[in-house]
């Protein structure tokens, strides 16, 4: 149960920078995610926490004292991996032993120890088979408990639902869940599934080439993306980045980029005024987006490019612009009926929108 | 359908002809080994006409093989687990390890282990005489030491290659040191390629004939220098010859019944690479 600090730690495999001065503090007892995409540096972030990789620079401090000299197995930490990595050779209760038998826990406690894990995971019964004999996931929970049993400071987790199929990867995600609540120890979660760390995490850290882009509670990540990266990584269908040019005409402000022209709301004036000439990009959500069949005040004239019907949600891909193409994404009720080539208008729903500068960092 | 019955013949009559053409040997030495004095076969599969055991009664009770054959299985033993231990870790750091050379080290032994022996017999003559181990078991191991290390870190390395690393990573993590990684979690892993890389090392040193013959003289002598020692001025005794080798085989095939488990595994373990 550990806090861990990470000052600007780097990971350089000759000129490739994995990780690229990160700096994280992630609470004691917290459920904390990295999340990027594959090759961003957050599985090699994680080796760097565990003492697998050893730092280029900087230095990792689990309750303010510096680890970076430790070796693995003494940092007392547990990890569970994408591959399980169960040895081939042992037994269920063999494989869950081990780390006890690694330090010297005295061995009348390891029955009682192995049992209350094997309760906790429901898998008492696979104790006497060899991991070949078991299912995915049941090789999983044999990861999970020899990970447990030895009640570790810190819990690191590799893209450990990986390998499962859906159905059982959303219920082992309820299960971590519950697991954690339970025994509260620090855990940093590494994925590339933003649902699972928007459904696991307290907090998030998105990682892109090695450098952190924002770290932020689930909802904040989705809602207000720090960056037009994040903004993109997040959601799906992504969210709707628009590139434009701020004018003022009689008093209003306007949005205008390649034909189109969105009148901005009062409340975006005095950002608008400072960026006044330079370009901007406007972001929104696709279910921020509001589809109307007739012309509405400040709506905009959009054609139909296709639709997809997704059963709870329909997904409409659209243009806008009369010269050039601007195309955008509209996540609408189901029962919606649209056709493409149609010619409809589209309304944003205004707290939604949100503005990013010329570096793509969000400035309203 | 026919075809198909064709090609099974083929096969079978093809199968017969390898195990015949493998297996005559062994057949010969049996029917030399029970010639009367005076009588060798001359034809093939003729039988001796009156079978006599006088020869293996030699081998066995009169001058009997038993201390040479102690020192051929201690020497063997002692050579074979001193190369596996010094081999394994070696291949081991060579496998896993980010070692700068390591590849042309590699090499090395790789090249090394092809060498002609009759090379290495005047170095190593030079080499056990000024230790002072000449005619000792403990002398003539130590010279089989470099052929065999080179040889198991060549195949070892093939064989640890090949097992997946995560389960290492996963017990640096769960507490073990980098030795008892590769105690208890890679080497049970291996355990063909073990069987079959000292089971090699074993019976080559045991039946080595040239190192033997120039470091050893009374104490020391192993079988394979014995059975030459049936070769005289004036006669070569074939039938104790064959009665011997028969009888030399003992070490080798009980060794193999010992560890039969793992390697009928080991020998198409490497290949499927």
């Amino acid at each position: 149960m550990s806090k861990i600090r990470l000052e600007g730690i780097s990971k350089y495999f000759d000129k490739v920078k994995a990780v690229d001065n990160l700096n994280l503090v992630i609470n004691e007892q917290e459920f904390f995610g990295l999340l990027g995409p594959s090759g961003s540096g957050k599985t090699t972030a994680l080796r760097l926490i565990a003492g697998l990789e050893e730092l280029t620079s900087g230095e990792i401090y689990f309750d303010g004292e510096p680890v970076s000299q430790l070796s693995p197995s003494q940092r007392n930490i547990a990890m569970v991996f994408q591959h399980y990595s169960l040895y081939p050779h042992m037994s269920v209760y063999n494989n869950i032993a081990f780390p006890l038998k690694m330090h010297k826990i005295p061995t009348y406690e390891h029955v009682t120890r192995i049992e209350e894990v094997a309760n906790l995971l429901e898998m008492g019964h696979l104790l006497q088979r060899k991991p070949r004999e078991l299912s995915g996931g049941q090789q999983q929970r044999v990861a999970l408990a020899r990970s447990l049993v030895r009640k570790p400071r810190v819990f690191l987790m590799d893209e450990p639902l990986s390998n499962l199929d859906a159905k059982l990867r959303a219920s082992m995600r309820i299960e971590l869940k519950n697991l954690h609540k339970r025994i509260g120890i620090t855990t940093i979660y590494v994925t590339h599934d933003q649902v699972e760390a928007m459904a696991l995490c307290q907090r998030v850290a998105v990682i892109n080439e090695g450098k952190l882009q924002q770290v932020a509670e689930p909802r904040k990540l989705y809602q207000r993306p720090a960056n037009t990266w994040v903004a993109d990584f997040i959601g799906s269908p992504p969210m709707n980045l628009i590139e434009c040019s701020i004018t003022n005409e009689r008093g209003n402000w306007y949005l205008k980029g390649n034909g189109f022209s969105y009148q901005a709301e009062k409340r975006l004036s005095s950002t608008l005024s400072e960026y006044r000439g330079g370009k901007i990009t406007l972001g929104i959500r696709p279910e921020s987006i509001a589809i109307l069949k007739e012309e509405a005040p400040r709506s905009i004239k959009a054609q139909v490019d296709a639709v997809e019907p997704l059963g709870d949600s329909l997904v409409v891909h659209l243009h806008v612009g009369e010269s050039g193409v601007i195309p955008v994404t509209v996540k609408s009720s189901p029962s919606l009926t649209i056709t493409p080539e149609e010619v409809i208008f589209i309304q944003f729903r205004e707290n939604d929108v949100l503005l990013y500068d010329e570096n793509g960092n969000l400035i309203s | 359908m026919k075809n198909a019955l064709n090609y099974r013949i083929l096969l079978i009559i093809g199968i017969v002809a390898v195990c015949v053409w493998s297996l005559f040997p062994f057949y010969g030495l049996i029917v030399t080994s029970i010639s009367p004095r005076g009588e060798l076969p001359t034809k093939l599969f003729e039988l001796p006409s009156n079978a006599s055991g006088d020869f293996w009664y030699e081998v066995l009770v009169k001058d009997p093989l038993w201390f040479h054959m102690r020192n051929s299985v201690l020497i063997g033993l002692l050579a074979t687990s001193i190369s596996m231990l010094a081999a394994v870790p070696a291949a081991y750091s060579i496998s896993r390890f980010r070692l700068r050379g390591k590849e042309t080290l590699y090499l090395a032994f790789l090249v090394f282990h092809m060498a002609p022996w009759i090379s290495l017999i005047f170095p190593l003559f030079l080499l056990i005489r000024n230790l002072g181990l000449l005619d000792t078991q403990f002398g003539l191991a130590l010279s089989y030491l470099p052929w065999n290390i080179a040889l198991a870190v060549w195949l070892m390395r093939g064989f640890l290659d090949v097992i997946p690393q995560q389960a290492e990573e996963a017990a640096l993590v769960d507490g073990a040191s980098p030795l008892q990684t590769m105690f208890r979690v890679v080497l049970p892993q291996v355990l063909p390629g073990l069987a079959v890389c000292s089971m090699f090392i074993f019976n080559t040193n045991i039946i080595e004939y040239i190192f033997a013959l120039t470091l050893t003289n009374v104490e020391a002598v192993t079988l394979p220098i014995k059975l030459s020692g049936y070769v005289t001025e004036h006669i070569v005794k074939w039938q104790l010859i064959s009665a011997a080798a028969i009888v030399s085989m003992i070490p080798t095939v009980t060794v193999y019944l010992l560890i039969r488990r793992y390697l009928v595994y080991g020998l198409s373990f490497g290949m499927v690479k």
